[in-house]
């Protein structure tokens, strides 16, 4: 066990992100249990805490007698000062023994400016930076959204988990704990996990470029090895396993509430989402059951808010019903229902004002482009009139404050639709003074955010080469110039991690050692702005000799080996092409609720059915 | 309404809670306990919890109070118990004392609060460094206030200074004015060690109690079990 001094903890801040002892937090002897898994999360505290799959995972690998799963978040700067200082080693949250005694140490890859947060907490941790140096110790894994492209990270993990873990992950332990009791060499280990589905062993692969950078093939070392690594995926998420007693933190945290998982996947099929594409099918929990675990939640956790959560709430099948439901039951407990606010329309206005029968915070909407050109091309099935009936709808139900969300740098962007999402703010500040003074709130403020696209794997949109720096600078300053009403505030991302982003997101393996480089200069926490190093992150694409806008800006191919072709996400290359070449004519494609749209998921899955869980294949209109 | 007053500790490791973090983890020990507190009217309803004195992050204590509000009648040794079933290890309800009479609220009627502060240090220099305080007529240091900082006399605000020596550790007790009317914090007390030149390799503080006074000082779970 490591020692934390009490007079560390009073030096540095919110010392309660380090201290364990939470309520439902799991206690078990460790000397009783075969493996330790030490699930980490490399960000901070009150981020890590609020993100639903590792307390999933968490929970669920603690269910195994013979495992003991514990919590590792990434200390802050402060903190991390003071344990190098003082020798201390990243530690677990609930024995504080040292992650480098544990049998495994997985990570959850959600965004790509987290990896050099991993270094920093293996280097933490006292663990060997590269698998190849690994001889002995824990087991270094990866899964999460961003493991669909695991390839800047394949030097550093032992293995991946692609796509959804909670299965592959226990039958990954099955064979360690026979493998750990016959003894034998780490490689065995890994070649006999190589054979479940979803895992996915970076070292027994050789890659081949050609000359001009791109790849020529992917080799698997051995005969035996897996050529198509296939995503995994809970067919009957009514059966799948969910927590009924989440950990509840003694300090705040950034999503401090239930979690209520209604389903996963999304049929919009919007042209720049991984999310809406990775996650496929669709699978709903039903009503009943969720009802069921809001009740056993409620009462072990003690928190006073449930957040249903899912790529895009309005989509869940029986929604209204519910809502309605979940009110009625926890009105009298002081127990409010949330949704998060992702696509609203004029439907989920008149739910939300069930919800929020009192106070009017803010409503997001998120038309994602300026111009219907535009949003055609992203296939966002939204028009101008649903935007301003949705708005409207919500003045007139007491709501001032408006956020709108969109991106700049979409592919086929012109001025022209960066213009629009000017005029289209403008359009949401006249539709609150055309209803008449008695019947708006008064103080109107919309505000106008925008991002900068970042072009991802396994989407239609993933050979396009993202935007330049100035290119999004130069639009920022356009936009900024074309609004004028006092009632629009506009702000926008930093473009610079952006560019990282897409560099990362859509990079092979030839990325680690800039990884490595960077965060030898430095580099750690780039999500926080405050840390964010741009010039240090160049330095080490220089002297890796690697150029980053190979990565960024190059128009790739159709044919072209992309470095994730190798995982089967479920969603056909053929599919992806035929979306593209549909954006590039500004053709829309239906939401797949109204009719299959053959994306492959469905060859993919044994019996093929997609909605599972679904009481009817309802589409809310807009 | 039934309203109770509950003395708790606040040991370990969660001392590193802030004063809303425990107002907060108390909240959902209620909720899980399924005890029937009383809430707020209006737009943001509120339960009725109020910690006597905030304590710093990082300080322990034996003696925490804290006033609440139940809708109905619940023994008190039930309303302990179960609390203490549903609290974090650290945070352990001591007592729980119903209010029947009319009484002011317990933040209202803090006056005065005990530390222990454990210093790893000289003992002799200690000791002369205590002499000092003791024999100083005024001690003035500066008070970061919200405006900028401020000068003033904590000498009126110490009440009374004990040493003894155990050992390697030292311990100094001290009752400090802990009041509406301003409090003192105790590690102000270490900053003035340092000036008298202690020099203070460790140190750990515990509040030992909180005081009301009645002409002399009176710890709070006494007060309200006054008649």
């Amino acid at each position: 066990m490591v020692k934390i001094p009490e007079d560390i903890l009073r030096k540095v801040q919110k010392p309660a992100r380090y201290i364990g002892n939470e309520i439902n937090m799991v206690v078990k002897d460790p000397s009783k249990v075969k493996v330790r898994f030490a699930m980490c999360f490399p960000d901070v505290y009150e981020v890590g805490m609020s993100h639903l799959g590792i307390k999933i995972l968490y929970h669920l690998l603690n269910e195994r007698e013979d495992t003991y799963c514990e919590r590792v978040f990434a200390p802050w700067v402060d903190m991390e000062e003071e344990m190098r200082k003082n020798n201390i080693p990243l530690y677990a949250l609930e024995t504080k023994d040292p992650i480098k005694e544990f049998d495994f140490v997985g990570f959850t890859l959600q965004y790509e400016m987290s990896y050099t947060n991993i270094i920093n907490m293996l280097d933490l941790a006292d663990i060997p930076l590269l698998s190849k140096d690994r001889e002995s110790g824990p087991f270094v894994v990866f899964g999460g959204p961003s493991a669909f492209n695991p390839e800047p990270l394949a030097d550093i993990a032992d293995f991946f988990i692609i796509g959804e873990a909670e299965e592959a992950l226990v039958e990954v332990l099955d064979l360690y704990v026979k493998w750990k009791e016959r003894g034998g060499e780490r490689l065995n280990f890994l070649e006999q996990i190589a054979n479940i589905q979803g895992v996915y062993v970076p070292q027994f692969y050789d890659i081949e470029y050609n000359e001009d950078g791109t790849i020529k093939r992917m080799i698997p070392k051995k005969d035996g090895y897996p050529k198509v690594i296939k995503k995994r995926i809970i067919k009957d998420l009514n059966r799948s396993y969910y927590p009924e007693a989440f950990i509840v933190p003694l300090t705040e945290i950034i999503h401090d509430r239930i979690m209520l998982e209604t389903f996963r996947g999304c049929t919009r099929g919007c042209r720049f989402c991984q999310a809406g594409m990775i996650y496929r099918p669709v699978r709903e929990r039903t009503t009943n059951k969720l009802i069921e675990m809001a009740e056993k939640l409620v009462n072990n956790t003690g928190y006073d808010e449930i957040s249903l959560t899912s790529l895009s709430i309005c989509d869940y099948s029986d929604i209204q019903n519910l809502v309605m439901s979940l009110i009625s039951r926890y009105e009298k407990d002081k127990v409010g229902i949330s949704l998060p606010s992702l696509r609203i329309d004029a439907f989920s206005v008149n739910l939300i004002n069930e919800i929020q029968k009192v106070r009017k915070t803010g409503l997001t909407f998120a038309p994602e482009a300026g111009t219907q050109r535009m949003r055609d091309i992203i296939n966002k099935g939204v028009t101008e009139e649903d935007l301003i009936n949705s708005v409207t709808a919500a003045f007139k139900s007491g709501w001032n404050t408006i956020k709108l969300y969109f991106m700049i740098g979409l592919p086929f962007e012109t001025m022209e639709d960066v213009e629009g999402i000017a005029l289209l703010a403008q359009k949401v500040v006249d539709a609150y003074f055309a209803l008449p003074k008695e019947k708006r709130t008064k103080g109107l403020s919309v505000t106008v955010s925008t991002s900068s696209f970042v072009p991802k794997p396994f989407t239609p949109f993933q050979w396009e080469p993202q935007d330049r720096i100035e290119t999004l600078q130069e639009k920022q300053r356009f936009l900024k110039g074309k609004i004028k009403s006092k009632f629009i505030n506009y702000n926008y991302h930093e473009s610079y991690i952006s560019f990282l982003e897409a560099v990362f997101s859509r990079g092979d393996r030839r990325l680690t050692k800039v990884l490595i480089k960077a965060w030898e200069k430095g580099c750690k926490f780039d999500g926080w702005q405050e840390y964010f190093k741009f010039d240090k992150w160049m330095e080490a694409f220089k002297e890796c000799n690697i150029d980053p806008e190979f990565y960024a800006y190059r128009k790739r191919a159709l044919d072209e080996v992309l470095p994730w072709d190798f995982i089967d996400a479920g969603v056909s290359k053929d599919y992806l092409i035929k979306e593209y070449q549909k954006a590039m004519e500004c053709k829309l494609t239906r939401d797949c609720r109204l009719g299959c749209t053959a994306c492959g998921i469905t060859k993919y899955l044994e019996g093929g059915a997609c909605f599972n869980g679904a009481i009817f294949n309802k589409v809310s209109k807009g | 309404m039934v309203r109770y007053l509950i003395k708790f500790q606040k040991a370990d490791l969660v001392k590193f809670l802030s004063h809303l973090d425990t107002l907060r983890t108390l909240h959902r020990a209620i909720k899980r306990a399924k005890l029937p507190i009383v809430y707020s009217k209006g737009f943001n309803p509120h339960p009725s919890i109020s910690i006597a004195s905030p304590l710093s992050v990082g300080i322990g204590s034996l003696g925490e109070y804290a006033d609440i509000e139940l809708e109905e009648d619940i023994k008190e040794e039930e309303l302990k118990e179960k609390l203490n079933q549903n609290l974090p290890r650290g945070l352990y309800i001591i007592d729980c004392i119903k209010i029947i009479s009319k009484k002011p609220s317990a933040m209202s009627v803090v006056e005065a609060a005990a530390y222990q502060i454990q210093l790893i240090c000289n003992f002799k220099e200690l000791q002369e460094a205590v002499e000092k305080i003791k024999n100083q007529k005024n001690i003035l240091k500066l008070k970061r206030t919200k405006s900028g900082e401020k000068e003033i006399d904590i000498k009126p605000m110490i009440f009374d200074v004990e040493i003894e020596n155990k050992e390697e550790i030292n311990n100094l007790n001290v009752l400090i004015q802990n009041s509406n009317k301003g409090s003192l914090n105790p590690e102000m007390l270490l900053e003035v060690l340092r000036d008298y030149g202690v020099d203070i390799s460790f140190f750990t503080i515990t509040r030992l109690e909180l005081y009301t006074k009645i002409r002399d000082f009176v710890a709070l779970d006494e007060y309200f079990r006054l008649p």
